[in-house]
């Protein structure tokens, strides 16, 4: 055949115009590829002092999740103080999941599935995030500053308090993870209180004497919070002398505020018990599908009636337990709203450690003044305003007596605050009761008995750091 | 980089270096005919009319006829192919400016060798391929002889190597997998294209359990033609997202001819034949207190457990199947619709408008209608019938000639989906659940709470149950739930021929849709399930998803020597997929209410849009060599956005082969043996990370601080980071070897086997890291797996008989694949290779699990075995007293966990029978389809087991098998060892292998007596059909296809729903 020369030139010229067109037109690179997702806030939004503050806000917004719900699932969005109390007798299980009835009757698998210590210990990576862009942008927030260092060591401090011995505290860098490094070596539950204690005194120490509300604020709750932690090392008389009256009024809260305008800001106690009922306010006593359970030395927070810790019976209530309506239902009425604020330290905290000090040093009578003070001028939980009570007019005598009455108050008092638990076990390892004897015991009425965990365990997804194997034990 | 620039560049100069270097013809001629079939002696339309090694093509109209223009002058052979017939050839002498004249007729056969199929490059005929490619050719017949809804309906069973799970729900998402699964942690669904457009196949969230599908919006009536393009060494030209395959689309055209009308009318019945199990209720004194209570068998007898129980009687109950009772009952639909078509030579035209409407079986029952009426509260419809769906589609296709050179082909289609979903499948108000989990026992001795055992009669607010649990369902159906859906597809496609030996194709399209997802409770209405339900409460969330597509593609023909002809093609093509998502709700409703405006309390977020954008070219060079050895190499390279920013581009390259070796000199000549084919291909394609995987972000929040002050700082502006990213993100990128091949055998039968092995590399894995790093993502996606699969396919096509009055064809096909996990890299520090199971030393389990292990099985990836493979603690059982009954301590369950292998169905075989009666006027069909292979979760079972009120059989019933009552201890119970409790869920992961009659049709074609009173045309038909007609199988859940919670990790489960309803259709179709 004979070539056309014409054609030829022809579509020799159209094809090299069209890529001309198509490669001056536009850079393709950049107008064709370019992600473009405007929705995205990346690495150039941060890097100045308005975004240090950002992420100052949003990780005291996560260390909310030891108390407020971000995902309203059940057990896998139920919180560590709630998880506590669900193990220790604040809370019975009123939900159909296994994964809940397991940490209530105290036989917990490693391999359950914890969204709470995941949450929890992954708080900790915000909450450096924060502290570095402060320090490097906006140093002179000392306030700010120091509440971040608090907020680290009652991270550290909760999961000491509610998981078993063995918990590592790693790091990352840009999250690339160097297994090797010390920092993922499991920790005892007091090294990890040491750890948190370091953390409270960095807080105490650039908040320094600064009198400014903020200061004095972030001041009296690191306090408060190293006296907790001190207590949980055993150091009864160095916590109560940091919490004075003189220095934290009985009045004194800091408080999460929730938010109900904003997704997944509900308070946990509200939503698992007062909304969904998933959880139920426990009971010594409770009638299930027509029988007759008792649960062994739990206080019973529902039919106590207790000016500390309301009780709306299920049947006022007009919703059903989650488990069908199977389980009795009892709805804490201490925060009644899916906002109401929870106090995460208050004056009556400081209080009962000051109690707890005179209860170790034989001191009962001042330690029933103390719990009296309270019980006679109830300063509020968050908004809630107990009802004044009458002093207790029966000192008691000795210590097993007083311990038993110290601690009662203390439930009452600290009630869906996240102390039970870590209380049960001082029980068992600070005044050498065992654990039958203090935590709930007996047949658990949705089948089986109760089991013998003091504690949550470290899950099984922690494995992957090759220094874990599991809790070095799961000790009180 | 300019990577798009220079390539560009290059396209252009390979192009114009082509079009310089070849030959060009002089002035051409014409070539006309018709096409007839040999059966009938009647013209048959749609025929393909294809120059052999040239760019020459064209369609027979209505009257059989076909021209093509520019014909070179000289010798062109051409060939006729159609789906059904015997391809015929015949050479033609064309003389410049002279008109040839070529007739052709066809004979029936059963093979489908030679058919034409739309590849990335254009038209080919199937012959030159070395792929497996399914088509499901003539979809118009299919749907006007059996009863089609959906593209599952279309696609189910119709193809080997293609595992299809439909939706139970009306408007429910089907699953489609082909070719197993490769992807660890990626998708593993094939990509859809429409008339050259990518098509949006997602499925919609709607709030409940059950999701929705986008590919409901596409009517079965507009098809024309859908082919399946099984893995990356057919799907290489489709680039970056192939790896899983490529559904390819093509809606009616129009045909040259006097216009013609078809007009269909459809009723049906929508039933639910599920067999729906009893619950029990076990009598008994508690041994210690004497009072009535529900013995459960595990603790009858166990005096260690608390109220002992001796058992006085057993009964059973079935709410679901309770006409007093059930929510079940007849659902009902229709369809109406019409197309025409017509045009001439220059201009043709396909107009098409249908309406297909579906209530489903759930209707309110006559107490709640009663209840409501008796305190005035008016029912509305979307709670008497809260299972419906309404499609509303048009389309308007139109082909121009414009020019002997230039056709020009204009595809648009628009639908109006509307789903109203059943509020079910939900674990907290779901109709299933509060029929299905029953007490076991009818009525309420007492009146009043505890009313019988363990029954309350009354909803907390005092609503009466009437046997439901915990919700009634009158409260559950005023959740009203509402996804709809607005689409519009549209393409246009320009082909220009300079020269006859030179095809240029330019397609643009896009495929948009808005879809919109609404529930709502009014004040006071639905089930109290949360302090602030009954306030009311409004979800409002809208999408968008906008797909730009545009496709550039050249091919050039050229024969260097006599008996070889090379083709080849330069193309580009270019996609752009964004989606955006905005959520409201809002809570505490003024009276009559609806709006997130109206609300008190409201809650907005906005999920940050995305795009993906892939650009990509190729080349792909093909040398026929005497029209029966064709072999092919390509290479496609990809730049998308979606990668990491040091990651640029990928290539992936092509080759195959296909040989007819039957028309070889040297082949024996058989009788039995008419034809043989071998072919071969190896292609590599992939799968792109998310849109923004690749990026460092943070998430921003508005939080309300901690109170220092005692003060509320309420809404503050707040970040954290949420992905730290990963530079060098790239595509998971899977290689395939396919080979095998076609025959005809016997005159009579069309044998395809092929068997594929595919190789999965850089595979995108998110790796876990240890909580305790803090990270702010503990599930990062890197590049560090492989994985293997592989698999064989057969088809065979056979015509048993073939008479006048009496005639047989059947279709069977069968496919089995297996895969592994290959490795999951080495990356320390990062995936420990360690175990984390002492059970399963010492291989690895990496760092990848989910699901609950207390209970639930996890998907393990574990090299060397399956992917996505499910593991779960053993057990073992025995009756050690012989009284029938297992107690607690008669079941040992493992602390570790063992491997309970698939989930995906592995054995997929379809058997499909067409008979033909009295002088073929009447045409029965039937469908047999099986699936086995795999295990899935009983999850009603498994949750009612071992939930309240306990009411299963295996909880209750004496006589109840020793496996089962094993299963439920194992689940509730466990084993107690240590302080540890070990449970497994293990007896209620079953087989799910299954035989469904899946599809029955009787095609009458109306007598001439009623067309000519009609004024309709023959080929006008009368049909019944049903669907999902029986379904055997031991499975003990509701239907062992449900793909309910399919994730990610292929974990089909059954959850407290219900089946593939049954349908019965009665069609008429008119053509005029």
């Amino acid at each position: 055949m004979k070539i056309q020369k014409n054609s030829a030139r022809g579509v020799v010229i159209a094809a090299a115009a069209g890529g001309l067109l198509l490669t001056s037109a536009c850079d393709v690179n950049n107008e064709l590829l370019s992600p473009q997702n405007p929705g995205i806030v990346d690495q150039t939004a941060v890097g100045s002092p308005v975004a240090a503050a950002a992420l100052k806000v949003g990780a005291m917004g996560r260390l909310k999740y030891v108390a407020s719900d971000p995902s309203s699932a059940g057990f896998t969005g139920m919180n560590v103080w709630q998880a506590g109390g669900l193990m220790a007798d604040e809370f019975m299980n009123s939900d159909f999941q296994n994964t809940m009835n397991d940490v209530d009757q105290r036989t917990v698998s490693p391999d359950n599935t914890f969204g709470n210590y995941t949450r929890t210990t992954q708080v900790r990576g915000y909450i450096r995030d924060a502290i570095a862009a402060e320090v490097q942008f906006e140093p002179q927030k000392t306030a700010d500053i120091g509440e971040l260092w608090m907020a680290l060591g009652f991270i550290e401090m909760s999961l000491a308090e509610n998981f078993c011995n063995g918990i590592p505290l790693g790091i990352n860098n840009a999250g690339v993870v160097d297994y090797n490094s010390d920092d993922f070596k499991p920790r005892t539950d007091a090294e990890v209180l040491q750890v948190a204690i370091t953390h409270f005194d960095s807080a105490l120490a650039i908040v320094g004497s600064a009198t400014d509300v903020n200061s004095v604020a972030v001041r009296n709750a690191t306090l408060i919070s190293k006296a907790r932690a001190l207590v949980g090392l055993g150091k009864f008389a160095e916590a109560a002398n940091l919490v004075p009256s003189s220095t934290i009024p009985s009045s004194y809260q800091y408080l999460f505020i929730t938010q109900a305008s904003s997704n997944g800001e509900d308070l946990g106690t509200w939503t698992l018990n007062n909304s969904i009922a998933r959880v139920s306010v426990s009971d010594s006593l409770v009638n299930y599908g027509g029988k007759q359970f008792q649960t062994l030395n739990s206080v019973p927070f529902a039919s106590l009636n207790d000016p500390r810790v309301p009780i709306l019976k299920g049947t006022d209530a007009k919703i059903p337990a989650e488990d069908g309506g199977q389980t009795p239902l009892f709805i804490q009425q201490i925060w009644k709203g899916r906002d109401d604020p929870i106090p995460m330290v208050s004056g009556i905290d400081a209080r009962l450690i000051e109690a707890e000090g005179k209860l170790q040093t034989g001191d009962y009578a001042a330690m029933m003044t103390i719990l009296n003070a309270l019980r006679t001028a109830p300063p509020k939980i968050g908004n809630f305003q107990p009802a004044t009570m009458t002093a207790i007019t029966t000192t008691p005598t000795t210590k097993d007596a007083a311990t038993t009455l110290f601690f009662r108050e203390k439930a009452l008092w600290q009630f869906g605050r996240g102390y039970r638990l870590s209380d049960l076990r001082r029980l068992v390892r600070q005044y050498g009761r065992t654990q039958d004897k203090v935590f709930p015991t007996g047949s658990h009425y949705k089948g089986g008995t109760y089991g013998t965990d003091t504690s949550l365990p470290v899950p099984d997804g922690e494995r992957v750091n090759p220094q874990f194997s599991g809790c070095i034990d799961k000790n009180a | 980089m300019d990577f798009g620039r220079k390539s560009f560049a290059a396209l252009a100069a390979a192009t114009a270096l082509l079009t310089g270097a070849a030959r060009l013809s002089a002035q051409g001629g014409t070539i006309t005919g018709r096409v007839m079939s040999a059966a009938n002696n009647q013209p048959l339309a749609e025929a393909r009319v294809l120059g052999i090694q040239t760019t020459l093509a064209a369609t027979t109209g209505e009257d059989g006829k076909f021209t093509l223009r520019n014909v070179p002058a000289g010798t062109v052979q051409l060939q006729v192919l159609r789906v059904g017939y015997q391809s015929v050839k015949q050479t033609v002498t064309v003389t410049a400016g002279q008109t040839a004249t070529a007739d052709f007729t066809m004979q029936i056969a059963v093979a489908q060798l030679e058919e034409i199929v739309t590849t990335a490059t254009g038209q080919q005929r199937k012959i030159e391929l070395g792929n497996a490619i399914s088509t499901l050719g003539d979809v118009g017949k299919r749907v006007e002889t059996v009863p089609t809804h959906n593209l599952s309906d279309l696609m189910i069973g119709k193809s080997p190597g293609v595992t299809l799970l439909p939706g139970t729900e009306l408007g429910g998402a089907p699953t489609v997998r082909i070719r197993g699964v490769s992807s660890i942690s990626l998708s593993n669904a094939p990509i859809w294209v429409v008339d050259g457009v990518r098509y949006s196949s997602g499925s919609l969230s709607s709030g409940t359990d059950v999701n929705f599908s986008l590919l409901n919006s596409l009517n079965p009536e507009e098809i024309e033609d859908i082919e399946i393009v099984k893995g990356p060494s057919a799907a290489t030209l489709y680039g970056t997202n192939a790896a899983n395959g490529v559904v390819v689309i093509t809606t009616k055209k129009g045909r040259s001819g006097s216009t013609r009308w078809n007009w269909s009318a459809e009723g049906r019945t929508v039933s639910d034949r599920v067999d729906y199990q009893d619950m029990y209720a076990n009598f008994g004194k508690d041994t210690k207190t004497g009072v009535v209570t529900r013995c459960q068998l595990a603790t009858m007898t166990t005096s260690a457990f608390a109220g002992a129980c001796n058992s006085d009687s057993v009964t059973h109950y079935n709410y679901m199947k309770d006409p007093d009772r059930t929510f079940v009952h007849l659902g009902h639909g229709n369809l109406f619709g019409g197309n025409v078509s017509g045009g001439n030579d220059a201009v043709r035209f396909f107009a098409s408008g249908d309406l297909d409407n579906e209530t489903g079986p759930l209707q309110m029952q006559g107490f709640e209608l009663a209840r409501f009426d008796s305190a005035h509260v008016p029912v509305r419809d979307e709670w008497y019938h809260p299972e419906a769906q309404q499609r509303a589609s048009f389309r308007g296709n139109l082909s121009a000639t414009l020019s002997p050179k230039f056709d020009l082909n204009i595809s648009t289609g628009f639908s109006k989906l509307n789903n109203r979903i059943p509020p079910e499948s939900d674990l907290i108000i779901s109709l299933y659940y509060v029929g299905m989990q029953n007490y076991g026992y009818k009525g309420c001795p007492t009146g009043k709470f505890p009313c019988g055992l363990d029954k309350d009669p009354f909803q907390a607010d005092g609503v009466p149950l009437n046997d439901a649990l915990q919700w009634s369902p009158g409260d559950i159906m005023q959740v009203t739930q509402n996804s709809d859906v607005q689409r519009f597809t549209g393409s246009a496609t320009g082909s220009w021929r300079p020269i006859h030996w030179m095809q240029n194709e330019a397609t643009v399209g896009v495929d948009l849709a808005a879809i919109d997802f609404f529930q709502l409770c009014r004040l006071t209405e639905c089930p109290p399930q949360s302090a602030t339900a009954k306030q009311g409460r409004v979800t409002d969330n809208q999408s968008k998803s906008r797909n730009f597509s545009a496709k550039l593609a050249s091919t050039s023909t050229w024969n260097p020597l006599q008996w070889m002809n090379l083709k080849t093609s330069l193309g580009a093509d270019y996609t752009n997929l964004e989606d955006d998502f905005a959520r409201t709700n809002g809570t505490t409703l003024p009276p009559g209410a609806s709006t997130v405006a109206s609300a008190t309390t409201r809650n907005g977020s906005q999920q940050q849009p995305t795009a993906v954008k892939t650009l990509g070219l190729y080349v792909q060079e093909q040398a026929g060599i005497r029209d029966r050895l064709f072999l092919t190499a390509a290479i496609r390279t990809d730049q998308n956005s979606a990668f990491g920013s040091n990651f640029q581009k990928v290539y992936y390259p092509k080759v195959s082969t296909s040989w007819l070796m039957s028309d070889e000199s040297f082949f024996p000549q058989y009788s039995w043996l008419q034809s043989f084919r071998l072919r071969a291909a190896y292609g590599a394609s992939g799968v792109q990370p998310g849109a923004t995987q690749g990026l460092i972000t943070f998430t921003p929040a508005n939080v309300a601080l901690t109170g220092r002050n005692s003060t509320a700082e309420v809404g503050a502006s707040g970040l954290t980071a949420s992905q730290p990213g990963n530079a060098n993100l790239k595509p998971e990128r899977s290689a395939e070897f396919e080979g095998g091949f076609d025959s005809q055998l016997l005159n009579k039968v069309h044998l395809e086997y092929t068997f594929w092995n595919k190789k999965t590399t850089d595979a995108l894995v998110n790796i876990t890291l240890a909580p305790s790093s803090a990270a702010s993502q503990l599930s990062p996606l890197l590049n560090v797996g492989s994985t293997q699969g592989w698999g064989h396919e057969l088809q065979t096509n056979i015509q048993l008989l073939d008479r006048r009055s009496l005639g047989w064809d059947m279709t069977v096909s069968a496919s089995h694949f297996s895969n592994k996990v290959v490795s999951l890299g080495s990356v320390s520090g990062l995936c420990q290779t360690s175990p984390n199971d002492p059970s399963i030393t010492p291989v690895i389990v990496a760092c990848l699990r989910s699901g609950s292990g207390s209970t639930s099985g996890e998907a393990r990836q574990i090299p060397g075995h399956p992917i996505n493979e499910q593991w779960y603690r053993g057990y073992t059982y025995g009756d050690a007293n012989g009284d029938g009954v297992l107690q607690i301590s008669e079941v040992k369950v493992d602390s570790g966990f063992s491997n309970f292998g698939y989930k995906v169905p592995r054995d997929i075989i379809s058997i499909q029978n067409g008979f033909d009666l009295f002088n073929r006027r009447v045409r029965v069909q039937a469908l047999f389809d099986y699936k086995g292979g795999a295990s899935i979760l009983d999850g009603a079972n498994n949750f009612q087991c071992n939930t309240g009120p306990y009411a299963c059989r295996d909880t209750q019933d004496p006589t109840a098998p020793l496996d089962r009552q094993a299963a439920a201890i194992a689940k509730t119970f466990g084993t107690l060892v240590g302080n540890t409790t070990y449970k497994s869920s293990a007896g209620y992961f079953r087989s799910n292998q299954f035989w469904k009659f899946r599809e029955f049709s009787v095609t009458a074609q109306l007598p001439h007596a009623v067309t000519s009173r009609l004024r309709a045309q023959n080929g006008s038909s009368l049909v019944f059909g049903a669907r999902n007609l029986h379904t055997w199988s031991n499975w003990t859940g509701i239907d062992p296809e449900a793909n309910y919670g399919l994730t990610q990790s292929e974990s089909q489960n059954e959850f407290q729903t219900t089946g593939l309803p049954t349908y019965f259709t009665l069609r008429l179709n008119l053509k005029y």
